[in-house]
């Protein structure tokens, strides 16, 4: 067995161009996380008229929000191409961009427009994508979105997210005349539809796996109920409403069942899965702490959950077979709540407490489960991931007020998202 | 009628030659600037010059059989004073060949005593040389001696730590080790030997040189997530005098389109290259392993 | 024939489906005599949780659930607890003694024990708070001699605050438990 080693030792010195004689070899262990220079450049509109849309500008925020690019002013671009011939690739790298993106848009007939694209990186002079787009004026930040999609998965090899949706709490007026909104928004923030309006509170919204519905809880009843809504149809029926409490549901990977939360008869709270066609109903944990907050794993064979068992709020990992035991997650500090999985699982967000400040944190679901706080606030919560994982959305508190906010999952990048006059709350990220 | 024509016959001939010739022409501009409306680079008014003079050489024919007759007298003057100027131009030459000559002659003597201070400095250089190269000798002696301490102590508590933890294996095992590692020593050498090493290869300024190109590189390279530790990759890059990198070729790569982008992207923007502490050392060719720990 | 039996069974289905949240079990909200007027499950509008709501509403009701001409600890209807905690502190035992009295001496008068936290912490958690408070009222209840029946626990954790605020003071009043009496 060494004998072969050594020979196969033998051929990889000999053959290994590394180790070519006379060659210089660098060896580069290291690089960077900063953010990637890139230019959007305003695109041509001779024939658009006012009214219409600046794609490029929304091209350029989105990829900004991202955290991933540092986008380039447009007043520092000393000149405006639109296509690639007429780009002084030189001139754009002496301003310290690595990617371009150039464009025009025209109007063909009533409300149709045309929209042409490249992508150019900057430092070999090479372009990466061109197409055009088709859409109509509402069509037209849907189309922006797909451009900054397209953009952010050529250069960083992950899907973007820009097209995707969020869901959120909005509650607006005081005590004791108060309106709650269920909003289901661009994943920017914009276009925000209100799918549910009531005078009681309500809670906890969570997409299900193909985002066509949403789950929540409405205490319309005087009692907090588990409603599933489609969005489509705006029907929605009933899934628990024992007495007591029902809560927090969470969809399992397969769409075909729900995690809750319901109490005993003495306010036990335990965690149960609903079967949504046969409304069979599983106990999952039968323990006298707050056992809480259920999310599933990606395979759905087990439920990260939140539970006071040992004092306080920390975070533990069950099977759903019965007999399993659960594992505690979280072990430093005395406050770990609200499991959130990223989509790959290799990471877990959630809510932890410092010095009495709650923030979001996470941890390295992969390694040695390393745990890194990512944001500075005093009362952040309720994270979740964003489809491709690259970010997290979570509730936070600006001058008093409610608003939602955005962290990079390595979190590098923070930044504010949506502020209204309401205050915003759980926020839910949809999937693709 | 036909007297008309034997009275003006040459003007007549003038005429419709002239006025064929203009028809010609404008025939070939016309066939020209179609030609030439298609995109190019050249521009229109280069062809209107041509088809210009074209016509106007035939209507002044005349005019030139007239400067022709002048030119040919012009021409007996200028012979003229041509020969004069020969001779005086030989005169100016003789005496330039003797001055030339005799600064040719101070040159050499000057040179000579360029020559002779030229030796005299680059023994002082040399002079100099061997007192900083000993100096450096005895730095480097002395860094290696501390370097070949310290790695003499690590050596040994490795050597201590492995000690221990082969006391569970088998004598065969550590045999065959030390066989393998014997015949990768003999390797080492035999490739040490085939290299071009030069004193000034194998020295710290060599090191110091790929220091400073990594640390180039790594501050430009910016990894997308799926440049992480497992990443494998190689960049070969050829650079010209001053550093700017001239071209860069990613060979083997175990990375996703996005990582390879970026190794390559890595390069340009650290370009120019920093300069080596000795020019000698510079490279031309340079191979750029990407491999990140995390 | 088929069309018209697919528009009843349409129809029919429509009767049934707007009856379903009816079907289940749940407890009949408060009606207006206890509450702030105009609440019920349909009605929008109210959702008081001031403290002074307690003293609010018909003396007729008052009076068939033994509260008429209240004062001192009956007229007290709400629990304040510490951060984080849930049992009852010595201050408000009088309250508990009171109202379990009052309840075991009208064993028709049934109560509702709203459990709430402050802002703190994670939602759903907090429901969780909210309602060991509420079981903690109830069982010191219980064991003062009210029956089961008489009693129910909602939680509210931290969404219905009855002040509003990002302080201290503000939170003591909104860690609670109301005790909202019922017919």
């Amino acid at each position: 067995m060494h004998k072969l080693f050594s020979c196969l030792a033998v051929l990889l010195i000999w053959t290994s161009p590394v180790a070519r004689a006379g060659e210089f070899v660098v060896e580069i262990t290291k690089g960077q996380t900063e953010a990637i220079p890139i230019a959007v450049v305003p695109f041509a509109s001779a024939e658009v008229t006012a009214a219409s849309f600046d794609v490029a500008q929304l091209v350029s925020d989105d990829l900004a929000r991202s955290g991933r690019f540092k986008t380039m002013d447009r007043k520092d671009m000393i000149d405006q191409p639109h296509t690639g011939a007429n780009i002084g690739f030189d001139d754009w790298r002496r301003l310290n961009n690595d990617y371009m993106v150039v464009g025009s848009m025209q109007a063909d007939g009533t409300d149709h427009y045309s929209i042409t694209y490249e992508l150019y990186n900057v430092l070999t002079k090479q372009r990466l994508l061109g197409f055009q787009i088709s859409a109509n004026r509402p069509g037209l930040r849907s189309a922006g979105h797909q451009i900054a999609d397209a953009v952010f998965e050529k250069i960083l090899g992950i899907r973007g997210a820009f097209s995707t949706r969020i869901a959120y709490i909005s509650v607006l007026g005081h005590l004791p005349d108060k309106t709650f909104q269920l909003i289901v928004a661009d994943a920017d923030g914009e276009n925000p539809h209100v799918v549910m309006q009531s005078h009681e509170p309500l809670m906890s919204p969570s997409w299900s796996p193909d985002g066509s519905s949403l789950a929540y809880v409405s205490f319309e009843q005087r009692l907090p109920t588990v409603y599933v809504q489609t969005l489509k149809t705006g029907d929605r029926r009933i899934v628990s409403s024992q007495a007591g409490v029902n809560q927090a549901p969470a969809w399992s990977p397969d769409g075909k069942k729900l995690a809750l939360v319901l109490s005993t008869r003495d306010g036990n709270l335990d965690i149960y899965v609903k079967d949504l066609a046969t409304q069979q109903l599983t106990r999952i944990t039968d323990d006298p702490g707050i056992d809480t907050e259920p999310q599933w794993s990606k395979d759905g064979q087990s439920i990260y959950f939140t539970s006071d068992r040992a004092g306080g709020p920390q975070i533990y990992k069950v099977g759903i077979r019965p007999g399993d035991k659960p594992r505690r997650l979280t072990f430093q500090g005395s406050y770990n709540a609200r499991p959130r999985i990223s989509p790959d699982e290799s990471q877990l967000a959630f809510v932890t407490q410092e010095n009495g400040d709650y923030r979001i944190a996470t941890m390295d679901l992969r390694g040695r489960g390393d745990v890194q706080v990512l944001t500075k606030g005093h009362f952040d919560v309720s994270p979740s991931f964003a489809p491709n994982g690259a970010e997290i959305i979570y509730a936070s508190r600006d001058r008093g007020r409610g608003v939602l906010a955005l962290v990079s999952a390595d979190g590098r990048v923070q930044e504010r998202l949506v502020s209204s006059e309401g205050e915003l709350q759980e926020p839910a990220w949809a999937p693709f | 009628m036909p007297g008309f024509f034997r009275e003006h016959s040459w003007p007549i001939v003038f005429s419709v030659a002239l006025h064929g010739l203009l028809a010609a022409g404008l025939l070939a501009a016309t066939l020209i600037s179609i030609n030439h409306s298609l995109p190019t680079m050249q521009p229109i008014p280069v062809d209107a010059v041509v088809v210009d003079s074209q016509v106007l050489h035939a209507a002044q024919r005349a005019l030139t059989e007239r400067a022709e007759q002048e030119a040919a007298r012009v021409r007996a003057a200028a012979d003229a004073k041509a020969a004069a100027d020969a001779a005086a131009a030989q005169a100016t030459a003789d005496a330039q060949m003797a001055a030339e000559k005799q600064r040719a002659a101070e040159e050499a003597k000057s040179a000579a005593a360029e020559i002779e201070r030229t030796k005299q400095a680059e023994a002082a250089k040399a002079t100099e040389a061997q007192k900083v190269a000993a100096a450096k000798r005895a730095e480097d002696a002395k860094r290696a001696e501390d370097a070949k301490r310290a790695e003499d102590a690590k050596r040994a508590e490795d050597a201590q730590r492995a000690a221990d933890a082969k006391q569970a294996d088998d004598a065969k095992h550590a045999a065959d080790l030390k066989a393998k590692a014997e015949r990768e020593a003999e390797l080492k050498r035999q490739l040490a030997e085939e290299e071009h090493v030069s004193a000034v290869e194998a020295s710290p300024a060599r090191a110091q040189y790929i220091a400073r190109l990594a640390a180039r590189i790594q501050n430009a390279w910016i990894k997308p997530p799926s440049a992480r530790a497992g990443l494998d990759c190689i960049v070969n890059i050829t650079q010209i005098p001053g550093g700017e990198v001239t071209g860069a070729k990613v060979s083997q790569c175990n990375g996703d389109a996005a990582a390879r982008q970026s190794i390559e992207n890595a390069v340009y923007r650290a370009s120019p290259l920093p300069a080596p502490p000795d020019p000698a050392l510079f490279e031309r060719n340079l191979v750029i392993h990407f491999h990140p720990d995390e | 024939m088929k069309q018209v039996l697919s528009i009843a069974l349409l129809m029919a289905g429509a009767v049934l489906l707007s009856g379903c949240p009816k079907k289940h079990n749940v407890i009949e909200p408060p009606t207006a005599g206890t509450q702030v007027p105009g609440s019920s499950s349909t009605t929008p509008g109210e959702g008081a949780s001031t403290s002074g709501r307690a003293l609010d509403g018909d003396a007729a009701a008052r009076g068939a659930n033994g509260l008429a001409g209240a004062t001192g600890p009956l007229a007290k209807r709400i629990i304040y607890f510490d951060f984080d905690k849930s049992e009852i502190k010595p201050e408000f035992a009088d309250v508990v003694a009171a109202h379990a009295r009052n309840l075991s001496s009208h064993p028709n008068v049934h109560v509702k024990l709203e459990g709430n936290t402050d802002e703190r912490g994670t939602r759903e958690y907090n429901i969780g708070l909210g309602e060991r408070r509420a079981q903690a009222v109830r069982r010191a209840l219980l064991l003062q001699g009210v029956a089961e029946s008489q009693l129910t626990t909602v939680s509210f954790g931290a969404e219905r605050p009855a002040v509003e605020g990002d302080d201290e003071a503000a939170w003591a009043q909104n860690r609670r438990v109301e005790l909202v009496y019922g017919p």
